[in-house]
């Protein structure tokens, strides 16, 4: 809040309205004196607000918001504004009823509407330079990895192992001894599968050791030996082999005696 | 070279790499992200081509909800930039499929 700006908007409305200094105060309801104040810049306590804008034909927001006093005129102009001014103040002025009508919030609206825009378009769809430049690093890079994948995986096909030994057939085979029987087993299938590459010709011999009931427990036990012969495996699939005990037994581990066959 | 030409011959350049990717998965038999990858690469395709007309839309439907600015709707370099990232990320997934099963990583 300008006092000086609401000062010169008392002052403007009262001359507008053909008031002396006396008679607005007096419809104000104050002293001449505190009016003058007023219009040298003091900003009007609460209490008055409603009754200057009464007086004043206005709106208390239009009072406080003030108006721009006049800026000292430049020597050339000072004769023509002075006379410009008395005229104004002796004839009536024109009232423009369409800014009247227009709240502060509208004219703030026109002013933004007056700013300048930008018409132009800031860019166009497609691939912009820097895009191509990342784009091919990337796919440059892609290429290499690709390539040094292609060589690895390659490379590891090559030199892979293609027998069977008594040493590797872990890695390729899966052995399991199960009894088919979980009261008194006396029955046991001995499960051979392929783990992750297929397996052709498969000849294998495998030991499985018992220890039967009714011997003592620091013997040997009794080997039962089971052959698989020219067995073809694929990734996955398992053959097997059933052992009969004469008696009940446990199994006590197992032992691969010999093993040949072709790896793909 | 005119830009348009260039834009060509990088479009060929980005489904030739998506297509090695493919071909990688196949090779693999992970044929589960060959769907997957594609979708991912022809978004990301579309998004970075048309990076400026989604920002642009974008603003646009913005501004039907929002308080419009003084820029006649134009979006700036950062909104474009930001659907860009969104493209490439989108296009590197696809990419990166490639390489899942050759790694193990599921």
């Amino acid at each position: 809040m300008d006092g000086k700006r609401i000062g010169y908007f008392i002052k403007e409305k009262r001359i507008e309205l053909g008031f002396t200094v006396e008679q607005f105060a007096a419809e104000v309801g104050v002293t001449r004196f505190l009016a003058e104040d007023w219009e040298n810049g003091t900003i009007p306590e609460t209490q008055h607000l409603l009754p200057i804008a009464n007086v004043l034909k206005c709106e208390v927001e239009d009072l406080l918001k003030g108006s721009e006093p006049p800026t000292p005129p430049q020597p050339q102009e000072k004769a023509e504004e002075q006379e410009e001014r008395q005229l104004s103040e002796v004839l009536p002025q024109q009232k423009d009823p369409q800014k009247e009508e227009k709240s502060y919030y509208e004219e703030l609206n026109e002013k933004i509407k007056d700013l300048p825009t930008t018409t132009q378009a800031s860019g166009e769809n497609g691939f912009s330079a820097a895009d191509r430049k990342f784009g091919y690093i990337l796919l440059a890079i892609f290429v290499a990895i690709l390539l040094v994948l292609f060589v690895a995986t390659w490379g590891a096909y090559l030199t892979r192992e293609r027998n069977l030994t008594v040493e590797n057939y872990r890695e390729y085979l899966t052995i399991k001894v199960l009894s088919t029987r979980n009261v008194n087993p006396d029955t046991y299938e001995v499960r051979v599968t392929a783990k992750n590459r297929k397996i052709y010709d498969l000849d294998m011999e495998v030991g499985v050791t018992f220890r039967l009931y009714g011997t003592s427990l620091d013997g040997n036990g009794v080997v039962h030996t089971v052959t698989f012969d020219d067995a073809d495996l694929v990734e996955g699939e398992t053959v097997s082999k059933v052992i009969h005990l004469s008696i009940m037994g446990f199994e006590c581990g197992y032992e691969v005696i010999n093993i040949s066959g072709g790896l793909d | 070279m005119d830009d348009k030409k260039r834009n060509k011959i990088f479009l060929l350049f980005l489904i030739l790499a998506e297509g090695l990717g493919i071909v990688c998965n196949i090779f693999n038999e992970a044929y589960i992200f060959i769907p997957l990858s594609l979708a991912a690469s022809c978004m990301g395709i579309v998004i970075i081509y048309f990076a400026y007309g989604l920002a642009k839309g974008h603003n646009r439907t913005h501004a039907f909800w929002h308080e419009r600015d003084n820029n006649g709707g134009e979006p700036s370099d950062w909104s474009i930039s930001r659907y860009k990232i969104r493209g490439w990320a989108l296009y590197i997934m696809a990419l990166l499929m490639a390489f899942v099963p050759n790694f193990n990583i599921i």
